[in-house]
């Protein structure tokens, strides 16, 4: 089952589903505060012999897991600072001739049900630079402000918030409904190179002074204003794909939803024939061999109930921060299930 | 219309019949409820399946081995007399449990396999020969084995030597291996046209973990 209703309808949905043994896809994030964001992790948690994928699309994406391994080995030094944007002109208005009808379309524009632009839009980029980053914000500080569309809508259009991560480095979250410049990208700063990355592509800016990796020398580039942009392509380093040509053509052309629904029906499928095999091979009371063995299996790539969850507590908590223009303090058993 | 005779005749023949096959049912399984039945653990066990490529060696695996080996009363674990044991065992696999660390190498390996119309992989013993009984209580049994393994509905005799071991107070672990080739299973080694081929011999591995079943 894919749950992709409004953010607040998703857990009566979800925990009926999961009770009634369904393997479940729910749309990020879980949920618009925390506890029924909590209440849906921890039912999936129980149905062991289910999957549950939380819609960070990103977690599925190859070209992301190739520049997870890329950073984590150490090929842009020591991160210290981060910054993503999403800008679109748009009114994220939806229209209906039915008022009660208009209102209910409309639930992003209002407090009471919408976790705001960066629990909606947000959460999949803030997610993926914590990923990038290794670690979880310790505190975030927001500012939003109604710039644009002023309808009546009691939820920012434009706002910023910057997350502190342990060790000093900072996220800088920038998003907007009133000016589309530049769209949407992440960067990741470190000692040696930036590293951009814009839908499924993605570019190293090289420091002069790091070290030489070897394979760029050959590596396809391409030019930025005034900077030589190296492009980071999985698998560049084999012969193949040295000599690619400089096109728009994207080394991964489908979008990182295709990936996750992708990885979540692979899942489902090996997941539930592990069950039913197992259960036609030892005995089916034997609860315990049976999670140990589903524990064992090897899956596609995606995000489970706790990144599900510790998303959305960030996403939430950093919209709490942006509504109220503060800063909150994130302990870590903020983001702890039980 | 039956006449009263005939319908005598049917009548006592039923009744012998029924008689005789009371009569055989309990030594039957008499017999069979004193054999002493040792149940595959699940998690234990480990099946491998080993083969070459013009491109690399592959391997495939599962820990999903199930089954039960039972013997005869008379095979005394402590005191075993070397020979013929009777015994019975069957090993069973399901073929989407064998996987690799390719996802899409699985799903030609099931396919090459017919695994839609042959789910399983059943192994059925025959024939158990005790070769060389344990000096130590830790060191092995070891048997010759001949017996039936059928993958993708083609049945084959197999001969292998299996070592037995005994683990704490009751349970065994068994492992051997054997050769066998594809195509003697009807199974044309899968090929990649210009990509790869796959060599027809494979060996097969395994150890598996059984534990006595409880006596009620």
């Amino acid at each position: 089952m894919v749950i992709a209703t409004p953010t607040h309808q998703h857990r009566e949905i979800a925990i009926a589903a999961l009770q009634a043994g369904k393997h479940v896809y729910c749309e990020a994030p879980l949920a618009n505060n925390i506890e029924d964001a909590k209440a849906i992790a921890l039912a999936a948690k129980s149905a062991r012999k289910q999957v549950f994928q939380a819609g960070l699309q990103t977690r599925s994406d190859p070209q992301r897991r190739f520049l997870l391994d890329f950073i984590r080995a150490g090929a842009s030094g020591k991160a210290v600072k981060a910054h993503a944007q999403w800008h679109k002109k748009q009114s994220w208005r939806m229209a209906s001739p039915n008022p009660a009808r208009e209102r209910e379309l409309n639930w992003r524009l209002s407090k009471e049900t919408s976790p705001g632009l960066v629990g909606e839009i947000g959460i999949h980029q803030i997610d993926a630079m914590s990923w990038f980053l290794n670690g979880r914000p310790v505190s975030v500080t927001g500012f939003g402000s109604i710039m644009q569309w002023k309808d009546g809508r009691d939820v920012p259009d434009t706002v910023e918030a910057v997350f502190e991560y342990p060790g000093g480095a900072h996220l800088t979250y920038q998003c907007t409904l009133a000016n589309s410049f530049d769209a949407d990208y992440e960067m990741l700063y470190g000692t040696d190179a930036a590293i951009m990355m814009r839908g499924n592509k993605a570019w190293m800016f090289k420091e002069v002074d790091s070290p030489l990796l070897g394979w760029e020398v050959y590596a396809r580039k391409d030019q930025f204003y005034k900077e030589t942009g190296i492009a980071l392509i999985a698998n560049a380093t084999k012969l193949t794909n040295l000599t690619e040509k400089a096109t728009d053509e994207a080394a991964y052309m489908t979008k990182p939803l295709y990936f996750a629904l992708e990885s979540f029906l692979t899942n489902v499928n090996t997941v539930s024939s592990a069950v039913e095999d197992f259960s036609a091979t030892f005995d089916v009371n034997d609860k315990a061999a049976l999670e140990k063995y589903i524990s064992e299996i090897k899956l596609q790539p995606a995000a489970g109930y706790q990144e599900g969850f510790e998303a959305t507590a960030l996403a939430i908590k950093a919209n709490e921060a942006v509504v109220n223009g503060q800063k909150v303090a994130l302990p870590k058993e903020g983001f702890e299930l039980a | 219309m039956v006449n009263s005779k005939e319908e005598k005749y049917l009548m006592k023949k039923n009744c012998f019949l029924l008689v005789g096959t009371l009569a055989l049912l309990p030594v039957s399984l008499r017999a069979a409820e004193d054999w002493v039945r040792y149940n595959a653990v699940p998690n234990s066990s480990k099946v491998k399946v080993d083969g070459t490529s013009t491109l690399h060696d592959w391997s495939v695996g599962s820990t999903a081995l199930g089954g039960y080996v039972e013997f005869d009363p008379a095979f005394d674990l402590a005191k075993p007399a070397l020979g013929k044991i009777n015994a019975h065992c069957d090993v069973r696999i399901f073929v989407r449990q064998l996987k690799s660390d390719k996802t899409d190498m699985d799903n030609v390996m099931y396919d090459s396999m017919k695994e839609k119309d042959h789910r399983r992989i059943d192994y059925r013993l025959s024939e158990m020969v005790l070769k060389e009984a344990p000096k130590s209580p830790d060191a092995p049994f070891l048997f010759d084995t001949k017996g039936e393994l059928i993958v993708a509905g083609v049945t084959n005799k197999v001969q292998m030597p299996v070592t037995m071991v005994r683990v704490g107070a009751d349970k065994l672990k068994f492992a051997g291996s054997t050769s066998v080739k594809m195509t003697s299973f009807g199974i044309a080694p899968p090929t990649k046209l210009g990509v790869f081929s796959t060599g027809d011999d494979v060996k097969l591995s395994f150890e598996w973990l059984t534990a006595r079943k409880e006596q009620k």
